[in-house]
């Protein structure tokens, strides 16, 4: 029989500290499948060889941030948590960072601004989901991702509590492994992480009065990180909220396009000349004065615009932004929420997409999806009479930011780097 | 052939449209929350976790339970008439510092919900926690009118070694420094006076009640509001000024609709300390975290007091958690009233905190948090000492032209 470890580790039994842990999933997918379930325990680890005793003596569910959407470490079978939440520790050195399995990546990044450096990726769910739990469940691009890889790719080392009580390093390739094993294959309690030099982002805006003009400067433009859309509603509303003097018909934000104020003043000078209009008013001067992080003027803005940003597979407002998005018209790409998990990729296939193209990777996501299905809540809501509630839908006048950006890029590099964090985050294969 | 009874079928209906009624009366009773328009603020929450950090009791052991977005998952799928004594201690065991809107990316207003729900269990609150309970009678007392017991009388009887002057401002100085923290008050005025700023003290300055509004107790909040409206009514006081963030909170509050400008004196020490350049100012030369506090965030920009410091030649470090991602210091709040325990706690993570940052002092514009901080430093003993910004602007501007 299982040894009682509730008096020798940190725990809890209440009804409320089992409850709040074992439904982290949005409040949609609870009322459908997990009403009835939950844990018979919390752990609260501190050290390794506390988790190794956990992982001896009961079923386990490894928890992390808490802020995946599908769920993916929810327990079903009176399991124990395992709340990793005290691992919490941050060590910056010159080129990498040793964490704890269960600091969230906010803390990190202060951490790391605090010695001038910078993480090379994360999550846009940064604010609460931790490393761990990230790699744990299949996130792999974020912020950070088109210019430095994968998140996996900038990982050193991981320190993983295996089932069977070993404690292994895992190094290079062999980290992929846990990529989306939702911890199935163990605890890791701590990683060794990239990270460099801060870097000065800018944030730029730009109105296009015209597709053609917005079509031009993806052509002309090569090193454009990211990219935000706005359609006139948005930019309407941009208007009342920030008093802008023009409102054009598309609104792109995007940053860090070149450190340099010389080489962003020569470019504005050069799109004025080729007739493209563009505005770059005073408060994107003043975000970058304060040196705001666009994410974060996005997330407080996010009221009123929607911006479903790099990294499908981190939606973890996904709930909220479809709310809006269908309220108000505006544009996304790459959502999956609501009751039924509904993929919907919004798209003008005529003008910046081939709709071949794009229909033979719409293919690969059905195919890809339905033999793997990974995740097992994601398995339930294909099999059956739900798999009707899988869609597709091409909106005119949408932009897909993500396919959008890497045009010039070929499909199998379109396919990799945009679709599979959506495939991963839903439970779904690489192929 | 079958025959319908009509009669019957009738009397089946009404009785069954009876009991529909009923029912239905009676969820009303058992769930008025529902038809709250706060409750429609929890619903919002997704459990997106953004607001974890920003919970100071959560930052205790660790737990979901005691997180925001936990304590809101509790509220939204438990909160029942029958389930009140179950969840009332994770109603009150939080501060309501509003650092999660700074992060919520769906929009609740945290704060207003919880200070709605707590009137809603206030009265179970009193029974429950006699701290509170012996706290909000002593305000209620017509001879006390603090929170802390001591009587009225006391508040003022050591000011007759101060001298004023008579103008349309009000320096509202609070029950707290009044009663516990007079060297504050002496250093405030001092202030006052170094930047010629006209202010008037009144002897008959009432309690604003803030921690009745927080506590979630109606009438007690209502009434300390109608007591400090007639005073300022009657004087024709046209400024308020205000030291404590609490109390300028509440102050804005209740003078929101009135003509009556509350400031804090933050502002005032800002714009002077300006116009005398950092040149006439003595420079402390030591490395400073502050501890921001919600009240004053959400009317100056938290580069505000960082700015103060700057100016009297403090090097500036951040705490891992500051600015709008900063956790309540656990003071001041009915939270210390009632878990004193837990909020030292807090307390300690802060000059933690601090101490990971390498500050030497831990700078609050606070006197609750300056307090339990202290306490909490000579305890643990902390190498980080606990000042308030206004004693450093005094040390600075002592000398000055």
């Amino acid at each position: 029989m299982a040894e009682d470890l509730t008096k020798q580790i940190d725990s809890s039994t209440e009804f409320f500290d089992i409850i709040c842990s074992s439904k982290d999933c949005a409040p949609e997918m609870k009322k459908k499948l997990l009403r009835s379930k939950r844990a018979s325990a919390v752990f609260y680890p501190k050290n390794k060889n506390e988790v190794r005793k956990i992982l001896m003596n009961y079923k386990c569910v490894i928890r992390g941030g808490g802020s995946s959407y599908l769920g993916q470490v929810i327990p079903d079978h009176d399991e124990v948590i395992i709340d990793m939440s005290r691992f919490d520790s941050v060590k910056i050195y010159n080129d990498y960072a040793i964490i704890g399995g269960g600091v969230p990546f906010s803390d990190i990044i202060k951490k790391t601004a605090q010695e001038n450096k910078e993480l090379k990726s994360f999550p846009l769910s940064y604010r609460s989901a931790t490393p761990a739990g990230f790699l744990s469940c299949g996130g792999r691009a974020g912020i950070g991702s088109p210019e430095n890889g994968y998140f996996s790719e900038n990982i050193d080392e991981i320190e993983v509590v295996t089932p069977n009580s070993e404690i292994l390093r895992i190094k290079g390739t062999e980290i992929d492994d846990f990529s989306g094993s939702e911890g199935l294959l163990g605890a890791i309690t701590e990683m060794k992480i990239k990270i460099q030099p801060k870097k000065i982002r800018h944030l730029h805006m730009y109105g296009f009065d015209s597709r053609i003009d917005l079509e031009r400067f993806f052509e002309e433009t090569k090193d454009i990180r990211f990219a935000y859309f706005f359609n006139k509603i948005a930019a309407d509303r941009l208007n009342d909220k920030w008093k802008l003097k023009t409102v054009p018909a598309y609104t792109m934000i995007c940053q860090d396009l070149n450190d340099k104020d010389d080489y962003r003043r020569e470019y504005r000078e050069d799109l004025a000349k080729r007739g493209i209009s563009f505005i770059y008013p005073k408060w994107i001067l003043e975000l970058e004065s304060k040196r705001m992080n666009m994410l974060d003027f996005m997330i407080k803005d996010s009221r009123n615009n929607i911006h479903i940003a790099d990294g499908i597979g981190s939606v973890d407002k996904t709930l909220h932004a479809l709310r809006h998005v269908e309220k108000h018209n505006l544009p996304a790409y790459g959502m999956l929420g609501k009751d039924e998990i509904l993929i919907r990729i919004y798209a003008d296939c005529k003008d910046f997409l081939d709709k071949q193209k794009f229909l033979m990777i719409m293919d690969n996501i059905y195919r890809s999806i339905e033999p793997a299905s990974k995740g097992r809540f994601f398995r339930s809501y294909i099999s059956g009479k739900d798999k009707k509630h899988l869609q597709v839908t091409i909106n005119k006048y949408n932009v897909p930011g993500h396919l959008n950006l890497r045009q010039n890029l070929n499909k199998n590099i379109l396919v990799k780097k945009i679709i599979s964090p959506l495939l991963i985050s839903m439970g779904g294969k690489l192929w | 052939m079958v025959k319908i009874d009509v009669i019957k079928l009738n009397k089946d209906y009404q009785r069954r449209h009876q009991v529909r009624q009923v029912k239905e009366k009676f969820d009303k009773v058992i769930d008025r929350f529902k038809d709250s328009e706060y409750i429609e603020e929890f619903k919002k929450c997704v459990q997106c976790g953004y607001c974890r950090n920003t919970s100071a009791a959560y930052h205790i052991h660790k737990k979901e339970s005691e997180s925001h977005p936990g304590k809101m998952f509790i509220i939204k799928n438990f909160m029942k008439k029958d389930n009140k004594k179950m969840i009332l201690d994770t109603v009150y065991h939080m501060t309501l510092a509003g650092y999660a809107e700074n992060v919520c990316p769906a929009g609740i207003r945290h704060e207003f919900a919880w200070n709605e729900l707590r009137k809603d269990f206030y009265s179970l609150a009193k029974e429950t926690y006699p701290k509170l309970k012996e706290a909000l009678e002593n305000l209620n007392d017509p001879e006390k009118n603090n929170i802390f017991g001591k009587k009225k009388s006391t508040k003022f009887n050591w000011m007759s070694e101060i001298e004023h002057r008579r103008s349309d401002f009000l320096y509202y100085v609070g029950s707290n420094d009044l009663l516990n923290n007079r060297d504050r008050v002496r250093r405030m005025l001092w202030i006052l006076n170094k930047f010629s700023i006209p202010y008037t003290i009144s002897k008959f300055e009432t309690d604003s009640g803030y921690i009745a509004k927080l506590a979630g107790d109606q009438d007690t909040e209502e009434k300390c509001a109608k007591r400090l409206k007639d005073l300022v009514g009657d004087l024709l006081f046209k400024k308020i000024i205000v030291s404590c963030p609490f109390e300028f909170r509440r102050l804005r509050d209740i003078f929101d609709d009135e003509h009556v400008e509350v400031i804090h004196i933050m502002e005032i020490i800002s714009n002077k300390l300006k116009i005398l350049g950092s040149k006439k100012v003595r420079h402390i030369k030591a490395r400073c975290a502050y501890l921001d506090n919600f009240y004053l965030s959400e009317y100056y920009p938290s580069s505000m007091p960082r700015e103060i410091l700057r100016n009297i030649g403090c090097d500036i470090v951040e705490k891992s958690h500051s600015k709008q991602e900063s956790f309540s210091s656990g003071a001041g709040d009915c939270f210390e009233l009632v878990f004193p325990y837990d909020a030292e706690q807090i307390a300690k993570i802060h000059l933690k905190e601090a101490q990971d940052a390498k500050a030497e002092y831990l700078v609050t514009s606070d006197s609750f948090a300056q307090k339990l901080l202290s306490d909490t430093a000579k305890k643990t003993k902390s190498k980080v000492k606990v000042i308030d910004l206004s004693a450093l602007v005094v040390k600075a501007i002592k000398w000055a032209v």
